[in-house]
């Protein structure tokens, strides 16, 4: 079990869990910061 | 890792998914309205696509209403409207900004003080309305529309029928002010900046405020939406100074930073350290106009789901002295803001 704890970490599937569960306890203030910084990270880093 | 703990992530990413698939229709929803709207307003000279939204959104709500299965996706317009604020701190010229600051704060200062006194003073003594109802009004008007209604009715421990009588008013003035304001800002001779500051410290609510500014210019668009989030970031001193008033209590006081610090919009955060970065030149001109078209996207379904919370029918329930309250304060405050603006910027 703990090994397919690990491969679920390199696979980035608990990351995305975890993120999941602090969403749900984030108002909607922080939720709007979050999608923010998200978006714009995400177009930082695809963009030229 | 257990295989509970393997179960209660997999629960996780299920209710995750789950939550998504609920949204998607009502969001779904928002996009063909808005996309609409877009589509009419490029072949109709003269018409603002962010407003035609707004009145389809409207037009739904008030004829086949929202159905249930798009509900919870049509919720989401205030997190989507604050999303687009955050992104729309990579538009704010932070020097320009900081060279009107100390007056647009003064300004925004002034005006909720006088509109809170304004309407505290008229509501009882003129319209004969319960102290805890001029409140609301005077929060709800002065402040950050029906946020700072519901905040400061929690604050005073007002009951549920005055808070729903407010509400309902202030929409109403929402609706009107998001008509009114845009034909004013052709008529009368004011620049992008000066439409913008002077919707920013009149209008009530922050999804109008910020739909007029856009509608008129992209200039009065970010020049209302910071003057109304100064304006918002008032309520923290405004439920303190009621908590007071209401409990007549010294300890009230004593937590006076911690409501001033809770009355922050939590989303200024974002918009601050959006345009932090931004303004140090950390993003390159392709990103920043691609940022920018991105806030435009989420105001446009945001403006969208302003229109689909307009019932004209609640709106009818509401008293005459709580929009005779607010009507007095609406042109009262626009008028000097106007002059205000005209003299100061």
């Amino acid at each position: 079990m703990r090994d397919s704890s690990l491969m679920r970490d390199a696979l980035g599937a608990t990351a995305v869990e975890r993120a999941y569960g602090l969403w749900c306890t984030l108002e909607r203030g922080w939720r709007a910061t979050a999608l923010g910084l998200v978006v714009v990270t995400v177009l930082a880093a695809l963009g030229p | 890792m257990s295989a509970g703990a393997d179960t209660d992530a997999t629960d996780a990413t299920d209710a995750g998914v789950g939550r998504l698939a609920r949204l998607a229709p009502g969001v779904g929803l928002l996009v063909a309205l808005a996309a609409a709207a877009t589509l009419v307003a490029g072949v109709v000279p003269g018409v603002n696509a962010l407003l035609l939204g707004v009145f389809f959104g409207a037009a739904v709500a008030n004829t086949v209403g929202v159905p249930d299965w798009a509900r919870p996706g049509v919720d989401t317009q205030k997190l989507l409207l604050e999303t687009g604020i955050v992104l729309l701190g990579a538009r704010i010229a932070v020097d320009e900004l900081v060279a009107s600051g100390p007056v647009l704060v003064a300004l925004v200062v002034v005006t909720v003080a006088a509109g809170v006194l304004l309407v505290e003073a008229v509501a009882g003594r003129v319209f004969g309305l319960a102290d805890k109802t001029g409140s609301l009004l005077a929060a709800g008007a002065s402040v950050c529309g029906v946020s700072a209604a519901t905040a400061i009715a929690g604050t005073i421990d007002a009951d549920g029928e005055s808070l729903a009588h407010v509400v309902a008013a202030v929409l109403l003035f929402d609706a009107l002010t998001l008509a009114v304001f845009p034909i004013a800002g052709d008529l009368l001779p004011l620049s992008g900046r000066q439409f913008g500051i002077w919707a920013g410290l009149s209008m009530f609510s922050t999804g109008p405020v910020t739909a007029a500014g856009f509608a008129h210019s992209d200039v009065a668009g970010r020049w209302a939406t910071v003057t109304k989030l100064a304006r918002n970031s008032m309520l923290g001193f405004v439920a303190v100074a009621y908590a007071v008033r209401y409990a007549g209590r010294a300890e009230e006081a004593a937590t006076g930073l911690r409501a001033v610090f809770d009355g922050v919009p939590r989303f200024l955060v974002g918009f601050v350290a959006v345009a932090a970065v931004a303004n140090l030149g950390l993003l390159s001109d392709p990103t920043l106009a691609t940022v920018g078209t991105a806030s435009d996207a989420l105001f446009a379904l945001a403006f969208v789901g302003l229109g689909l919370d307009v019932r004209l029918d609640a709106m009818r329930e509401t008293g005459a002295a709580p929009l005779a309250v607010l009507g007095v304060q609406l042109l009262t405050v626009s008028a000097l803001a106007l002059a205000a603006v005209l003299v100061l910027f």
